[in-house]
């Protein structure tokens, strides 16, 4: 356990969320998952357009992406903003599994892929520990 | 020179009906040279019977003279023309074995009749011309029993061959030790053995000989008779060209011995025996047997009764009115007169009655042409009339198989077929075929029939393996088939087909259009109820999932340690629900196919499936949605049955598009033996498939793997 506690510890130096999502539900459950983990949660958004404005705007560390929005796609929205190396490490995530979208998950530039219900703070913070 | 059998090939053409038959044996091929052999005999023969007949002319030995040329020229033509057919060799056999014995018995004849000839050898020369006949005598039967296809009628003949030939063989050692044969034969130069006992052995071969030589003539008759009864087709009338050239021989005996007390004109009819049989062979004319025959019955018998009604008349009616033996003038005009009166009725009855005993209730070809234009004059029943076309082109061309079709190039159908089509397959086959595929189905050759330049129908026949349409039959085959073209024509038969075929596609494209959107709405609710499971349930669950996870959280920093484990207990539960409606939305319709396509999606299968799968996919663009759907769920049924029925280590499957169509395949290693298995899940993807114009094939030999093709269109 003794890795898993120094990601915890990793995770606990405040790091800042975005989340994009159209479920309103899934948005305050994760929000309330990743703050009681010690994320901060700057910002949540319901579509892909009004996601680029704030990702742009408030710089998070971390974006948490959903794969089906209403007006485009995870895989496409992130051609849209910077990724690494200054920009924020993206997580993609899907009541799906990634299975289900082949391969494209692998070539999305995304640090990693989380099924909806396997969200939580120890599965998000395997995936955007330093690369 | 070109074998039976390539000529038989030739006469299988492409079925554009260009050129149907090949012209009989004349053909000399690159690939085998005439052999000399029958020239060389042929030499030897006409140099045996030209000497013989230098040494003068007899009656008693007139006939195998003849019997050697006629035979052996036969023999000689028939090889050259049908190398295949062993007829041709045994006429060659029996030909040179009559001009042996007729050099042997002119030499010896010759030698009596003069006193002082002083040629050398003679008791040996005319010993050779005598004693070969028992065995000449088999060999002339044997060939006729192989006539005209040159094998016995069946297997068990072969054993009443092998007793002629012992007894030929025994009757000849006799004939070569005693002069048994001498008297008949009018040869009077001594024998070149004397061992003493001839007078026993004459009691004996009297008796024995002539009993075998009678013996040996019923064999053959009967050995005639028997194919005669079994033929048909082509060999049926060669049997009765060959009959009746024998029957007319025995006439001309019968004749000749009556009328002239002497058998000349019975022994020069002999020759007429293999020529007619040679013709018969190479199939000169044949299908007018039955109309020779016919008109020489009719002639016969007509003979016969004026002879016997004015001699009924001259002398009847001479000796009732006491008028002696010398002619009257008055009577003869009276009997000129009633038989110039009755003839013409008497004919008529004699034709009617001989065209019943010919024929039966079959016309000739020709006849059946001109009834076939009566009828249409009569306006017959249609049916009757197609019928009666199919069974006169059989008739006609002696085909085994008879099918008349009508309609245009792409559609065409069955409208009467010979032989007739019996109880259940009474209704004819309704589906369209294309003029290119009437050649399938061992259908040997295939005419068109042209109406004003446009294609109305076809005749498909077929004739046995090995015959060939002679070029007689081939005329007579244009002919009918002009008559066809006017048939349809007359009984509007065209028309109303093309309209009633027009339906039949209009209705079969709307069948099709109809199954084709069934298919693709049955998708769009699958594709629709893997949505609404995603967006609607799955993600309430999933919020709940994570909801409890809070909670569990919360309780855990609370300390109350038990609510923390039963609600985190909760949430794995919750989340193997997730896991397995998740798979259930995959088997309603998968995501990733809307989303990825295809080739992302067989990947997809090939990592979830049970077997190591090898995936060669190759779509350089997406494709239709119902194309790609039926696609994938035949791929996965192939890996279900693979994994669950094959045995089999590895998969492999492949796919990619050429022209147009998706070729996908999917083989394994496994036990084979799937066809049997076939009809659960992929029959009803046929069904699917077939909607799309798609074809599924499966291919698996039992312990040779399975592989399955499926081929669908997608523009």
């Amino acid at each position: 356990m003794s890795a898993a506690g120094g990601l915890c510890d990793h995770a606990l130096m405040a790091r800042t969320v975005v989340i994009v999502d159209d479920h309103a539900g899934f948005r305050a459950e994760a929000a309330r998952l990743l703050e009681s983990a010690g994320y901060e949660v700057v910002g949540s958004c319901a579509d892909g357009h009004s996601a680029v404005v704030a990702i742009a705007e408030l710089r998070p560390d971390v974006v948490l992406l959903d794969v089906q929005l209403p007006d485009t796609d995870g895989f496409r929205l992130m051609a849209q903003i910077t990724v690494g190396a200054g920009g924020p490490t993206v997580v993609l995530t899907s009541s799906r599994e990634a299975a289900d979208y082949g391969a494209r998950v692998g070539m999305s530039g995304a640090a990693g892929f989380i099924t909806k219900a396997e969200l939580s703070a120890r599965s998000l913070a395997q995936v955007v520990a330093p690369r | 020179m070109t074998t039976g059998a390539t000529l038989a090939g030739a006469g299988v053409s492409p079925p554009d009906g260009a050129r149907i038959s090949a012209p009989v044996g004349k053909g000399t091929g690159p690939d085998s040279r005439p052999s000399r052999l029958p020239l060389l005999l042929s030499v030897v023969c006409a140099a045996l019977v030209v000497g013989g007949f230098a040494l003068g002319a007899y009656l008693a030995n007139l006939h195998n003279g003849l019997i050697a040329v006629a035979f052996t020229a036969v023999g000689a033509f028939v090889i050259r023309r049908r190398p295949g057919n062993r007829v041709g060799w045994l006429f060659m056999a029996t030909g040179i074995a009559h001009a042996v014995m007729f050099f042997g018995r002119q030499y010896g004849l010759y030698s009596g009749a003069h006193e002082a000839s002083t040629l050398p050898a003679v008791s040996w020369v005319t010993w050779m011309g005598v004693w070969p006949l028992p065995v000449v005598l088999v060999l002339t039967g044997v060939t006729l029993m192989c006539f005209p296809d040159g094998a016995l009628p069946s297997p068990r003949w072969r054993l009443v061959v092998a007793v002629m030939a012992a007894a030929g063989a025994l009757l000849t050692a006799v004939s070569a030790l005693w002069p048994v044969e001498y008297a008949d034969n009018s040869i009077s130069v001594p024998h070149p053995f004397d061992l003493g006992g001839y007078d026993a052995v004459q009691t004996v071969w009297e008796v024995a000989g002539r009993t075998a030589y009678f013996l040996f003539q019923v064999a053959w008759v009967t050995c005639v008779v028997v194919r005669l009864r079994r033929a048909s087709g082509d060999e049926a009338r060669q049997l009765k060209w060959f009959v009746y050239a024998v029957a007319m021989g025995v006439v001309a005996m019968v004749v000749s011995v009556i009328a002239f007390r002497s058998p000349v004109l019975g022994v020069l009819a002999v020759p007429v025996i293999p020529v007619v049989a040679g013709a018969a062979i190479l199939k000169y004319r044949l299908y007018d047997i039955d109309v020779v025959i016919n008109k020489t019955l009719v002639v016969g018998a007509m003979a016969g009764i004026v002879t016997a009604a004015y001699v009924a008349v001259v002398a009847g009616a001479g000796a009732v009115i006491g008028v002696s033996a010398s002619p009257n003038l008055a009577l003869s005009l009276l009997a000129t007169a009633i038989v110039a009166v009755v003839f013409e009725p008497a004919r008529r009855r004699v034709q009617a009655w001989i065209d019943r005993l010919v024929y039966g209730n079959r016309p000739t070809p020709y006849e059946a042409l001109a009834r076939l234009s009566t009828q249409l004059l009569d306006g017959s029943q249609r049916g009757e009339l197609l019928a009666g076309l199919a069974s006169t082109v059989a008739d006609g061309v002696g085909a085994s198989e008879v099918t008349l079709w009508v309609g245009s190039s792409d559609d065409l159908v069955t409208v009467a077929s010979w032989p007739p089509p019996a109880g259940e397959e009474k209704r004819l086959p309704a589906t369209p075929t294309d003029v290119e595929s009437l050649g399938d189905g061992g259908r040997t050759h295939v005419r068109p029939i042209l109406l004003h330049g446009k294609l109305r129908g076809a005749i498909t026949l077929t004739k046995a393996p090995g015959e060939v349409l002679t070029a007689d039959e081939d005329r007579l085959l244009g002919d009918l088939v002009a008559q066809a073209g006017l048939v349809i024509d007359n009984v509007g038969l065209g028309a109303e087909l093309q309209e009633r075929l027009h339906q039949i596609s209009v209705q079969a494209a709307e069948l099709r259009a109809a199954a084709k959107r069934i298919v693709a709405a049955q998708d769009e609710t699958r594709r629709r109820i893997e949505r609404d499971l995603h967006d609607g349930a799955q993600q309430r669950l999933v919020t709940l999932a994570l909801h409890l996870q809070a909670g569990a959280d919360r309780a855990a920093s609370s300390g109350d340690r038990e609510l923390a484990r039963s609600l985190e207990e909760a949430r794995l539960q919750l989340t193997e629900a997730l896991a397995e409606l998740r798979e259930m939305a995959r088997g309603i319709h998968p995501a990733i196919l809307t989303q990825e396509g295809l080739d992302a999606a067989l990947h997809f299968l090939a990592e979830r499936s049970q077997l190591p799968v090898h995936v060669a996919v190759t779509l350089d663009r997406r494709l239709p949605q119902d194309v790609e759907a039926t696609a994938y769920f035949v791929v996965s049924e192939a890996l279900t049955n693979a994994a669950k029925h094959s045995g089999a280590s590895s998969v492999a499957v492949e796919g990619r598009l050429t022209d147009g169509r998706l070729l996908i395949q999917v083989s394994d290693n496994g036990v084979g033996g799937a066809e049997g298995r076939r009809g659960s899940g992929l029959q009803g993807l046929a069904d699917r498939l077939a909607t799309l114009d798609g074809r599924l094939t499966v291919d698996s030999a039992e312990g040779g793997g399975t592989r399955l093709r499926v081929e669908i269109p997608c523009g």
